[in-house]
């Protein structure tokens, strides 16, 4: 087992290993102690929900602090996914799934290509136009909300998820930021060598830079993702149709301040909601980490 | 806008659209159109809504500078909700950074078990801030939590709520954004990612140890992510507002009133988006100015390849 | 809305694509100092919109009579799946008529409500609280009720004038009440009886002070005293003043009375039996169903309704009853009331009132429809529908139906709806409160600076 990690680890050192032997393994454990127990520290209150979402309903705050039911039930997931008003969670899943996955596919189309432009290319206006990116990120949502949806409504988008994907096809000013941030840490002299070869300005985007930027690209793509899938208020004003509802929407639509609310199943399906954001990071981290190593960028 | 584009011929439209200037315009046409579009627009109105009185449900009138007059001389719960937001954000980034970059090194390696151990310390970040989130901390840090339980187990007999004290209450949400450090931890691996492996063969074969490595090669060679993350997260804490807005909602003693879920309140709770729109655009001077002097700061830390 | 047509599409046309030019307008106007032209240019806009969003319907040249009705409402699980199972029954009675149900949360319903209204897109029906109509209606959103009534397309006639009253703006029907509701005290039927505690149905703030002592000495569970706009409200109304003094636009409580309420509220955080600072905090942002009382941290507590007793009562093993809310110990009015659970309104925007009036008279006035509502949203407004319904319910709606009936006995009328500005008079109330509470303010010093603080928040709210 030490052997095989030691040969796909890049960084140990050879010349260290034989002399440290016993220290390292004392080290080791310690380290996979030390590591467990904080690990154990930051999902516990994930854990803590899961548990709660196989307790019967009253016994979630009487019986807070323990991580076992006193009475193990699970008719909370059934309960949960059968909805509001004849409108189940396959309902409100497939449109999260819809909608986030068309949104991530415009950010990752078109957030790229902006962020070459801004990295690689000298323009007049760069730098207005730069800050100007700047500054959407800076726009706290809650102000432009309103002008945002009479605009919407206007264009006659409001009641569809236009307004939830179609602003995406733009670009993310969060999305263009990270991807120049990485362009900027390629060197220029592999432009410059594609450009003597006669590749334009396009080509050297696609060949030279893309392919070197997807660890960028893909972490744009799980931040979109994930993003979309926890966005609520947008979600909220612009869909009318409970069949339309995500389920961000749908999970807070289980709790009311003035009358009941009902626990256990809004914790079995807040725990159902992270499982497909779950498997998109542990599929695309292998890839992150992995994936296209690191040949390309030998220089 | 493939390359065959460029075939057109020299001098032709080809050409025209391989010159830097036009290909620059290209590259962020996409850009320029969405932000006209969808933000420049209602950019303007806030602006000027920000000279109004406007209660959303009937029309606007044009008040003058008297809602940044009221702001900053008459309204002490904005200035406090300034304070707190400035302490949170002075607080918690640099902490989450560290906590990010600490675990993204320590996890780094492509073993199974550190790919393992990169899920778990992810996870908490895969939660976002839904309401189970914020029924979860109210649960943990209540007089009867997790946490005064554990507190007892040490033998401390703790009455507190944390959540309900004033001096307590803001540092449970700044728990709550180090313990969501992934989407920054992410942006680290990334970084490291790209960082050449002959780099850390030449300073093995010079004999440098592991810590040195770390402060001579994968820190200088990070300051472009960490200038990234350190402005997006500076700019997240001062538009920090689900938090806030659903665990606490500014209580108690509005000690854990972000700026943000203030400026919500006076729009939409009291019908003053007016006022909002003020708040909203000093807002956004403050970070444009905090902004810039990151930029700035950024040519004497950040390396740059490709300059 | 008289303005000729073409005038109309030519402000359509102009405002298209680009927004809010009722906005634009409302800076540009104001440099040149009149204050006419941006409320007219919105008027344009409004109507413009209005005429946008109806195209379609008048588009499609449906048969007379034919109609979709959008309805908003917040609430829960429960709450939408009886709404639309009555929304299904009565499409299937009335074949005609479609319906397009948009429930959400409650926080998340205002920000949505106000932004449908700002764009003027609001539902045909739409559920209403206490603390927003008068809002609503004096932005001229919501539509006259009375017309509906008076044409015959909407029977009140089982209603109560008292009931009707709450939604009622100069005579005329504005708001629906969904559903009646009182205020009282909730207790623990087990504690109270292992402490020896009877429980009468009225009492006094003193004999309330008592019996919390009898019940933390005899058991160790804590005790509450009435806080925050219903404490107030009704400390006022015991001695014949309204908190909320709409006609003149200010605070009717007198110095006296606010002062009695801080100080109530000091003496009970002082008391040994009281529950503590910190658990009241953390009560204040819990669910129901983490309430003092259902986690039984507190053998009492102080509902906003009677109809949030079931969702206190279902967590729980021990039984709850419910009594009136104390008086003040030299009251001199009578104070309960009836109130409603919430209302529903027809948007004065909506272009299908007639059958939207069908639809509420329908949730009133049939009994199919209260087999399906279940009393969900408290107990019906028709006295009719009311008996019709209560015998079949279980235990606990029974027990709320049984105390709006003893409330109904004695209540007088209550005080008129919230004025605008309200929300944040009740939010310097709960915050000086919490001063008061936290030991940093005396009862004294909130009072001087409520009422001073609270008039002039009215007074801008209304300028």
């Amino acid at each position: 087992m030490d052997t095989t990690q030691r040969t796909s680890a890049v960084t140990v050192p050879k010349s260290q290993r034989l002399s440290y032997r016993t220290r390292k393994t004392i080290g080791r454990v310690l380290y996979h102690i030390f590591v467990i127990l904080i690990g154990f520290v930051m999902i516990y209150p994930l854990i803590w929900m899961v548990a709660s979402s196989f307790k019967p309903p009253n016994e979630i705050f009487n019986n807070a602090k323990s991580l076992i039911p006193n009475e193990f039930v699970t008719y909370n997931y059934p309960n949960g996914w059968k909805g509001f008003a004849g409108y189940s969670f396959s309902n409100f899943f497939k449109n999260s799934f819809v909608i986030s996955g068309i949104a991530t596919l415009g950010s990752l189309i078109s957030s790229p290509f902006i962020a070459f432009g801004f990295a690689r290319l000298r323009f007049k206006g760069k730098k207005l136009w730069f800050s100007m990116m700047l500054l959407t990120m800076m726009l706290p949502f809650q102000i432009i909300m309103i002008p945002q949806y009479i605009i919407y409504h206007n264009l006659g988008w409001v009641g569809t998820i236009l307004p939830l994907v179609i602003p995406n096809f733009f670009g993310g000013a969060f999305f263009i930021f990270l991807i120049i941030q990485f362009i900027d840490g390629i060197p220029r002299e592999l432009d410059e060598a594609a450009k003597i070869d006669g590749c334009s300005w396009y080509g050297i985007y696609t060949r030279i830079i893309l392919p070197l930027i997807v660890p960028a690209i893909v972490t744009c793509g799980i931040f979109s993702f994930m993003w979309k899938w926890d966005d609520f208020l947008a979600s909220l004003l612009y869909l009318n149709a409970p069949r339309q509802y995500t389920v961000s929407i749908a999970l807070k639509m289980f709790s009311d301040p003035n009358s009941g609310s009902d626990w256990g199943s809004m914790f079995a399906m807040a725990t159902l909601s992270i499982l497909p954001i779950m498997l998109i990071f542990i599929f695309c981290q292998k890839y992150l980490v992995e994936g296209i190593s690191t040949e390309g960028l030998k220089g | 806008m493939k390359a065959g584009k460029t075939t057109g011929g020299p001098g032709g439209f080809g050409a025209f659209i391989n010159r830097e200037q036009v290909a620059g315009y290209v590259f962020i046409l996409p850009f320029i159109i969405g932000l006209v579009c969808f933000t420049i627009i209602p950019i303007i109105i806030s602006l000027c809504l920000s000279f109004t009185k406007y209660d959303i449900l009937s029309a606007p009138v044009f008040t003058g500078l008297s809602n940044y007059v009221r702001m900053f001389t008459q309204d002490p719960t904005f200035w406090k909700s300034f304070r707190v937001t400035l302490f949170y954000a002075v607080v918690s980034v640099p902490l989450k950074l560290i906590m990010a970059l600490f675990v993204a090194v320590l996890f780094y390696r492509g073993t199974r078990l550190t790919a393992f151990y990169r899920a778990v310390y992810y996870l908490p970040s895969i939660m976002g801030s839904s309401v189970a989130v914020a029924v979860l901390w109210k649960r943990l840090f209540a007089v009867d939590g997790v946490i005064n339980s554990l507190l007892a187990f040490f033998g401390i007999d703790s009455q507190i709520g944390w959540l309900s004290r004033p001096d307590t209450a803001i540092w449970t949400l700044i728990v709550l954004s180090v313990w969501q450090f992934g989407s920054s931890m992410l942006v680290f691996l990334g970084g490291l990612k790209q960082i050449p492996v002959s780099l850390y063969e030449a300073a093995t074969v010079d004999g440098c140890s592991r810590p040195k490595q770390f402060f001579s090669i994968t820190l200088p060679m990070l300051t472009p992510v960490i200038f990234f993350n350190l402005i997006q997260q500076t700019i997240n804490a001062f538009t920090a507002f689900t938090q806030s807005y659903i665990i606490t909602n500014g209580k108690p003693l509005d000690s854990t009133l972000f700026y943000s879920v203030y400026m919500y309140r006076r729009s939409f709770e009291f019908s003053e988006m007016g006022y909002g729109a003020a708040m909203a655009w000093f807002m956004l001077f403050v970070v444009s100015v905090l902004t810039a002097l990151i930029f700035k700061s950024s040519n004497s830390w950040v390396y740059r390849a490709s300059e | 809305m008289l303005i000729n047509p073409t005038l109309k599409k030519a402000a359509t046309v102009l405002l298209a694509g680009v927004l809010a030019a009722g906005m634009f307008a409302g800076c540009g106007s104001g440099n040149s100092g009149s204050t006419a032209s941006p409320a007219a240019s919105s008027t344009a806009a409004s109507s413009a919109a209005s005429t946008a969003s109806q195209a379609p319907a008048a588009g499609s040249e449906a048969p007379a009579g034919e109609a979709t009705i959008r309805i908003a409402w917040w609430g829960n699980q429960l709450r939408n799946d009886t709404t639309t199972a009555m929304l299904n029954a009565y499409v299937a009675e009335n074949p005609h008529i479609k319906y397009e149900a948009e429930f959400t949360d409650w926080s998340g319903y205002w920000d949505k409500l106000a932004t449908q209204a700002a764009s003027n897109n609001l539902p045909d029906i739409i559920q209403q609280d206490y603390a927003y109509i008068a809002q609503y209606h004096s932005k001229g959103q919501l539509a006259n009720l009375t017309e509906q009534v008076d044409a015959g397309r909407l029977d009140i006639s089982d209603v109560s004038e008292s009931i009707l009253s709450l939604g009622s703006f100069d005579g005329q029907l504005y708001a629906l009440c969904a559903g009646v509701n009182a205020v009282g005290m909730l207790y623990n039927t087990r504690l109270a009886a292992e402490a020896g505690v009877d429980v009468p149905l009225r009492f006094t703030y003193q004999e309330l002070m008592d019996m919390n002592a009898k019940v933390f000495a005899a058991t160790g569970v804590r005790g509450e005293t009435p806080g925050g706009n219903g404490g107030i409200t009704m400390m006022s109304r015991d001695v014949g003043e309204v908190f909320f003094d709409v006609a003149n636009g200010k605070i009717g409580s007198s110095e006296a009375t606010v002062l009695r309420y801080f100080q109530q509220v000091k003496s009970t955080i002082t008391s040994d039996w009281s529950v503590t600072v910190d658990v009241m905090q953390e009560s204040s942002t819990a669910g129901v169903e983490n309430s003092t009382l259902s986690t039984v941290k507190s053998w009492n507590t102080f509902p906003g309704g009677s109809n949030m007793m079931a969702a206190h009562q279902a967590p729980m093993d021990d039984e709850l009853a419910m009594v009136m809310y104390p008086a003040v110990d030299d009251a001199t009015k009578e104070s309960m009331y009836l109130r409603p659970a919430m209302f529903f309104s027809i948007t004065e925007s909506s272009t299908n009132k007639e059958a939207a009036a069908d639809i509420l008279n329908y949730y009133t006035n049939s009994e199919a429809a209260q087999d399906l509502l279940r009393a969900e949203r408290g107990v019906p407004v028709s006295s009719k529908m009311a008996d019709y319904l209560s015998p079949q319910l279980e235990p606990v709606q029974q027990k709320i139906f049984a105390y709006i009936a003893e409330v109904t006995e004695v209540a007088v009328p209550f005080d008129p709806p919230q004025p605008a500005g309200a929300n944040e008079v009740n939010k310097l109330l709960d915050d000086l409160t919490d001063l008061v509470r936290y030991g940093e303010l005396s009862p004294e010093d909130a009072a001087a600076r409520f009422l001073p603080e609270a008039n002039d928040i009215l007074a801008k709210a209304t300028a």
